[in-house]
């Protein structure tokens, strides 16, 4: 992935660069919102990283302006404010997803990851029918079964399956899962989702069978049949 | 430093004082126009008056004339002019056969016919003359003086009482300007006072009229709002100084330690390093949230929420981890149940709730959640049939990090009650603890008007 950085804070940049190249990405970091906006129309990326505040052109506008060019490169927009209202006023402006500071890393690889995704098949998150080794998902008669087994589901474990198996082989962070199936914007003191997750793990593995969602400890969850 | 003078100059710059400089012109034009009016209505009036009288005089003399003949009328008015001491009138009698009597009248008044003035020496006389059919002349003159000192006093009066009254408004103008000022000057020190951080000062009625006390009044409200606002900013302050300073002081300790440890134990304290930063943010997240809410920063979104549907998601979200910890967790609703207000933070109250009432019972606790609408609003209940709180400690419970227990390691950070409290105040609505015998039961009542 080809990825634009706009950041003002140098070392916040670069930890961001070096850890978006160990995972094997080109970046090209910008510190400013004026020079973003040039690099951002001079050469194609396929995700853009523009925190909010910035100097000579706020992240709102740099956005705004990058949309108003027709460039439709998923931009993920970074922010020390975290009210709702920020937020709202952030994906308002153009921006497809919204990330508090401070932050994980893995959490802003994740959302990178997801963004790129999106962008690059629109088509999968709409599909009905998804195969993912002897799991098969049939959202038309929301009927889920395993190795032709039928897996009886409740309607909150149906939805997290849901959007698992529609971004298979992505991370999906926990704070993803509380603010896209449970709307929470800020973080409960109770593992509601691992307790979701336990539940369906239970419900999809066989005993001795090879574990097809898996947690990545500090990371997330993903849902794949590779190893 | 003549403060006397600065006093004085500011009492002249008064919008009092400009008003009564302007109403005393306006006054005095005004009085000025009645008084020509005045003027004009008496004299003529009085000239009216004075020509009845001549007329009067003439009849007199006409019927004597005819009575007893001219001379005789002569010899009359001789006789008349010696006794009349006043000398208010003066005749001309000129007979057909070229007799004068005269007492005053020149010949001039034989130019007259009819009614006449005629200016004498000192005053204007009103004529009144008529030549009889026999050729006798007849004339009366009255002068006019008596009317001339009644113009010049009426003048006078108008004059001085004009001055007076210009005068007076200027002073009673200085001196509302300067009681009005002192007035200010009140208001002005409390507003020097509250910029000097004491904002529980009030400012004083003004007491110039119900406009002024509206006025203060308004600020007062202004000054109350920011009391709360910057009050909630101070105690977040004071909060984080203080609470922030433990986990922090653990956190660098750990790092300390693990600066010298052996890399394998270096990597786990790291881990857990990270876990205490996130304890720490979420710590912090919650007390702004609140501080936001509180402080009114945070604008409620304002849709209609149904708190029932809210609840089943909430309820729905929780089930699992609840069931984990052998708890049982059961929504009912009743009524209609919806508000207005904002979504995410009711959410998160009924979050709060439900975490408060999982982590502080035993297993087994059964909790519920009930939403029940009736006439008078809305009301949200989540009752446990737990250890419940005493009746000593529920007063606390609301307070910021305030904790029942702070040797239970889940308890918190004794942040979830107050927020519950600050969303319910900011939609109006009243929360309260109450024996749910056994257990506790929180309760919050949305009004009417904003369901």
């Amino acid at each position: 992935m080809k990825i634009l950085v706009v950041e003002d804070d140098v070392q916040t940049a670069n930890f961001i660069a070096r850890g978006l190249s160990q995972s094997g990405h080109t970046v090209d970091v910008s510190t400013d919102g004026e020079d973003g906006l040039i690099q951002a129309t001079r050469t194609a990326y396929d995700v853009m990283i523009i925190d909010r505040m910035l100097p000579k052109c706020s992240g709102l506008e740099l956005v705004q302006a990058v949309r108003s060019g027709h460039i439709n490169t998923p931009v993920l927009m970074l922010t020390a404010l975290s009210s709702v209202d920020d937020r709202v006023e952030g994906l308002e402006s153009g921006a497809d997803d919204y990330l508090a500071k401070p932050f994980a890393f893995t959490e802003l690889l994740a959302r990178v990851r997801a963004l790129h995704r999106r962008a690059a098949a629109p088509g999968e998150e709409l599909a009905n029918d998804i195969h993912i080794g002897d799991l098969h998902f049939d959202l038309y008669r929301r009927r889920v079964t395993r190795a032709g087994r039928r897996i009886d589901l409740t309607p909150q474990e149906f939805k997290l399956l849901e959007y698992l198996v529609r971004r298979r082989g992505e991370t999906i962070t926990r704070a993803m899962l509380l603010e896209n199936l449970w709307g929470y914007d800020f973080d409960p003191r109770t593992n509601i989702v691992e307790a979701h997750i336990s539940r369906l793990r239970a419900k999809l593995d066989v005993p001795g069978g090879r574990p097809l969602l898996r947690t990545l400890r500090g990371f997330g969850y993903v849902i794949d049949d590779a190893d | 430093m003549p403060i006397n003078s600065v006093w004085k100059n500011r009492i002249w710059k008064t919008g009092t004082f400009r008003l009564a400089v302007i109403f005393s012109l306006i006054f005095g034009i005004g009085s000025g126009v009645f008084l020509v009016i005045l003027n004009l209505t008496i004299v003529r009036l009085a000239e009216s008056e004075i020509q009845d009288a001549l007329r009067h005089q003439l009849a007199i003399m006409r019927a004597d004339v005819k009575l007893e003949g001219a001379a005789a009328l002569s010899n009359v008015l001789k006789e008349h002019s010696r006794t009349d001491s006043l000398g208010r009138y003066s005749y001309r009698v000129v007979t057909p056969a070229g007799v004068v009597f005269s007492n005053g009248l020149g010949v001039e008044a034989e130019d007259i016919d009819g009614a006449g003035r005629l200016k004498n020496r000192a005053t204007t006389l009103l004529i009144m003359t008529e030549r009889m059919p026999d050729g006798t002349f007849l004339a009366v003159g009255r002068d006019t003086m008596a009317l001339a000192q009644l113009r010049t006093g009426l003048n006078r009066v108008a004059l001085w009482g004009g001055i007076g009254l210009v005068v007076l408004s200027i002073g009673a103008g200085a001196v509302s300007g300067y009681l009005f000022l002192k007035r200010l000057d009140g208001v002005n020190d409390t507003i020097v006072r509250i910029m000097d951080s004491r904002l529980d000062m009030r400012i004083p009625a003004i007491g110039y009229g119900r406009e002024f006390d509206e006025l203060a009044g308004n600020l007062n409200l202004m000054l109350k709002r920011l009391e709360v606002a910057v009050t909630s900013l101070r105690q977040v302050s004071a909060d984080l100084a203080h609470d922030l300073r433990t986990p922090l002081t653990r956190l660098r300790l750990r790092l300390e330690t693990a600066e010298h440890s052996k890399p394998e134990v270096q990597q786990e304290e790291i881990r857990i390093a990270i876990e205490e930063i996130d304890e720490i943010l979420r710590l912090f997240g919650a007390l702004l949230r609140i501080t936001r809410v509180e402080s009114g920063e945070a604008r409620l979104s304002g849709e209609t929420v149904n708190l029932a549907d809210v609840a089943r998601e909430v309820i729905d979200a929780y089930l699992p981890s609840v069931e984990d910890d052998g708890h049982r967790l059961e929504l009912i609703a009743t009524g209609a149940c919806e508000v207005s207000g904002d979504k995410r933070l009711l959410r998160q109250v009924m979050s709060n709730l439900i975490e408060n009432a999982l982590t502080h019972t035993p297993d087994g606790t059964q909790i519920i959640v009930s939403v029940a609408g009736g006439a008078d609003g809305v009301e949200l209940t989540v009752a446990d049939d737990g250890p419940g709180i005493a009746d000593d400690f529920k007063p606390h419970v609301m307070k910021r990090f305030y904790r029942l227990d702070a040797s239970r390691s889940r308890v918190g950070y004794g942040l979830g009650l107050p927020l519950v409290a600050a969303v319910s105040e900011a939609h109006r609505a009243t929360v309260s603890l109450h024996d749910n015998a056994p257990g506790l039961r929180v309760s919050i009542h949305f009004p009417l008007g904003m369901t």
